[in-house]
């Protein structure tokens, strides 16, 4: 081997070349006397080199570098062709669901996809197929869920004040939620096959419920919380029921309120207070009564009985043959008020056409009959630019999510600080998102089954909420700074770029047809990055620095 | 309550593991001292690279923003002022790029190793170094930026060759030629300094 020229050997004696190459150059350094001198010279020449520029304070030796995140080069198309790509498709998708005739709704993809029975059927069997994995695999999440809200209580207390004050403020907190009016009340969990309050028999407290029937006879002095697959209620509920299940049934008494969801909701018995039901059948049947106000969200939604004050219905269709003690406005396909229908007020109809309302001859309605025409594509697309009420609200939400986003990037600066730079991490994030959005609600129905997990569900449910608009918050300080690109960070400066990056938004969202795709695809993101920075940090706090 | 005492204790000595911990839980505060303490490498780092103590007091405050809203991407197991020097390092370079013609530091002469010359006066010495002191540092000033900035990187924020390519936008290969070159200049200055 002839000598290498001298960079090549400065280049070995700056580690700079690959370790076969180094094998290489010493092999020929042994027999090259030549050579071995302009490697001590050159060595010599990088120490004078580093002692000049480092004045008299030198780096710590042999410190490896990390090279830090590289920022963005230049104009990435990367970015703009993603967004683009992602805007062009929920066009053409919400155009062609927008533009379906209405006979085709069943191609509306939600509709066809089945997913609310889907949802019911998946999570009742499981139920049945696995209840002891269900139970096990919800009971801890429950508690892991229930630790880690306490823990980050309990971290971010001495985070921010380091201290007895922390520690004072903390174990108020935990006896104030351990004091609190729902712990101490008598509850009775439930969770078998079937649970029964049988005629004679009666249960002082609030009972929680998750089985496949729960039947209640008797009486409960208090309320009543059920995620079942049937629920019927023959007896006495001195209180409120919130009830989960694919049929439900009230031929008994309830004092308070009824909040009901199901595939099957008939009432046929007493409700104290309102009723808000909300399935694919809902019949208020004859002889029922709701002492205060109805509302029935349903595909078909019969009422039979007496709603003493107000109705109010959303749904296919709404057949009326009752009394109602006030007003009923309702938005439907079609409306039925048939003989022996009274309607103490008036009746407002929301409909597609004028003839959809149909009012038989022995119906009375004491005040005004009127159909809202509903165009559906006028209705959806420029109707609303036409409300004032369409302003002023926007208004009042863009202050809101500003002031929210304001109080957020003071108290946790580090949520604003994810980016996205290129389409790779535009579509990563919105993939997070879009699976936190799903896949979150369906791991809170499966926590909701077990009746440790109903609180910590609802709570979750609550998070879920909150995190898709702070997620929308979150994108919208993205889609500001990289418009206004402000120099600092100081609060006046993030709150231009939140205030421009929150116009966009706004506007994005209240576009006609692609409105609210867009709305959901800014939020998904932004709960994509929020998601991405809580794992880096979490990360960060797994490997503390040693 | 020995948590937060620990805790306290830590921070008073302002020992920079701790701060570091801080740093990473998203401590705004230990940031700021953290970059403060390291403030002065970091200074200078920018100062050698762009030229100019006002470029390099502007590029301070600018990595202070940048490192600040990078700081998710920093890893505690990793020295914070290696890392605090990459991410100034990044930005005197973009600044450099964005100075240069077409935004392109070098061209493919200064790639090429067939370009070297065959004779090149000596390696420096330490003596003549230290000596020369002076001499050397205006003559380093001197230097085009992509002479100098490779210079920079390797000797005084000690980058390994391939994190330098990596700056550069070239391969680790060329960052041998860059660097020899530049030395090359610094060579020739000083014995032309010394004849003089």
């Amino acid at each position: 081997m002839s000598c290498p020229p001298e960079w090549w050997v400065a280049a070995y004696v700056d580690q700079g070349i690959e370790p076969a190459e180094v094998r290489r150059l010493e092999a020929h350094l042994v027999g090259c006397e030549r050579c071995r001198g302009r490697v001590l010279a050159l060595r010599e020449e990088a120490r004078a080199l580093t002692a000049l520029l480092a004045d008299d304070a030198a780096p710590a030796r042999g410190a490896v570098l990390a090279v830090g995140p590289a920022p963005a080069r230049g104009f990435a198309y990367g970015l703009p062709l993603a967004v683009g790509v992602t805007a062009l498709a929920t066009a053409a998708g919400s155009a062609l669901i927008e533009m379906l005739p209405s006979g085709l709704g069943w191609l509306s993809p939600s509709t066809l996809l089945g997913v609310n029975e889907m949802l019911f059927d998946t999570v009742f069997l499981l139920r049945d197929r696995a209840p002891g994995w269900l139970e096990l695999a919800t009971a801890l999440g429950a508690l892991a869920g229930l630790a880690a809200v306490f823990t980050f209580l309990a971290g971010a207390l001495l985070r921010r004040y380091a201290g007895a004050r922390a520690l004072a403020a903390f174990a108020l907190l935990v006896l104030a939620l351990g004091g609190s009016e729902p712990a101490r009340a008598t509850v009775r969990f439930e969770h078998r096959d079937s649970v029964r309050i049988a005629r004679g028999e009666s249960h002082a407290g609030t009972l929680v419920v998750s089985c496949e029937s729960l039947e209640i006879d008797g009486i409960v002095v208090g309320d009543v919380l059920a995620v079942c697959e049937r629920v019927a209620i023959r007896g006495e509920v001195e209180g409120s029921v919130i009830a989960m299940g694919r049929e439900i049934e009230l031929r008994g008494r309830i004092a308070d309120g009824l909040i009901a969801g199901g595939e099957q909701i008939a009432v046929t018995g007493t409700v104290g207070a309102s009723a808000y039901l909300a399935g694919e059948r809902i019949v208020v049947g004859p002889g029922a009564r709701v002492a205060r106000d109805a509302f029935l969200g349903g595909e078909r939604v019969r009422v039979e009985g007496e709603v003493a004050r107000d109705l109010a219905s959303v749904g296919e269709r709404l057949e009326i043959e009752g009394e109602v003690g006030r007003d009923v406005e309702v938005r439907a396909e079609r409306v039925l008020v048939l003989s022996g229908a009274r309607v103490a007020g008036g009746l407002r109809a929301h409909l597609p056409e004028r003839e959809r309302l149909e009012v038989a001859e022995g119906a009375v309605i004491a005040g005004a009959s009127d159909v809202v025409l509903l165009d559906r594509h006028a209705h959806t697309l420029w109707s609303r630019y036409r409300d004032g009420r369409f302003y002023t609200w926007t208004a009042v939400g863009f202050v809101a999510s500003f002031l929210i986003g304001l109080i957020l990037h003071a108290l946790a600066p580090s949520w604003f600080a994810g980016r996205i730079e290129t389409g790779r991490a535009f579509f990563a994030s919105l993939g997070l998102g879009a699976a936190f959005a799903v896949l979150f609600p369906f791991g809170l129905v499966l926590l909701a089954l077990t009746i440790v997990g109903i609180p910590a569900a609802l709570i979750g449910l609550a998070a879920w909420a909150v995190s898709l608009y702070l997620g929308a918050v979150v994108a919208a300080a993205l889609i500001g700074r990289s418009l206004v690109r402000p120099r600092g960070d100081s609060m006046r400066e993030f709150g231009m770029a939140l205030a421009a990056g929150l116009a966009v938004v706004v506007l994005l969202r209240n576009l006609p047809f692609v409105g609210a795709p867009a709305g959901w695809v800014i939020a998904l993101v932004g709960v994509g990055v929020l998601l991405a920075q809580a794992h880096a940090a979490w990360r960060r706090t797994r490997r503390p620095a040693g | 309550m020995a948590l937060a005492e620990a805790g306290g204790a830590a921070i008073d000595r302002q020992e920079p593991e701790a701060l570091v911990a801080r740093v990473a839980l998203g401590d705004r505060e230990a940031f700021a001292d953290l970059f403060f303490a390291c403030s002065e490498p970091l200074t200078r780092l920018c100062r050698r690279l762009l030229g100019s103590d006002e470029d390099a007091k502007d590029a301070r405050s600018e990595v202070f923003l940048r490192a600040r809203e990078a700081l998710a991407g920093y890893d505690p197991a990793r020295p914070f002022r290696t890392w605090l020097l990459a991410v100034a390092a990044h930005h005197c370079i973009d600044q450099l790029r964005r100075r240069a013609v077409e935004g392109r530091l070098f061209d493919a002469a200064d790639l090429s190793a067939d370009a070297l010359p065959s004779a090149a006066p000596s390696p420096l010495g330490s003596a003549l170094a230290r000596e020369r002191r002076e001499q050397l540092l205006a003559a380093l000033d001197a230097l085009p930026p992509r002479h100098r900035a490779p210079l920079v990187l390797r000797y005084f924020a000690e980058l390994p060759y391939d994190a330098i390519a990596e700056l550069l936008g070239v391969r680790a290969r060329d960052v041998g030629v860059l660097l020899f070159r530049a030395k090359l200049r610094l060579r020739e200055a000083l014995s032309e300094g010394g004849l003089q």
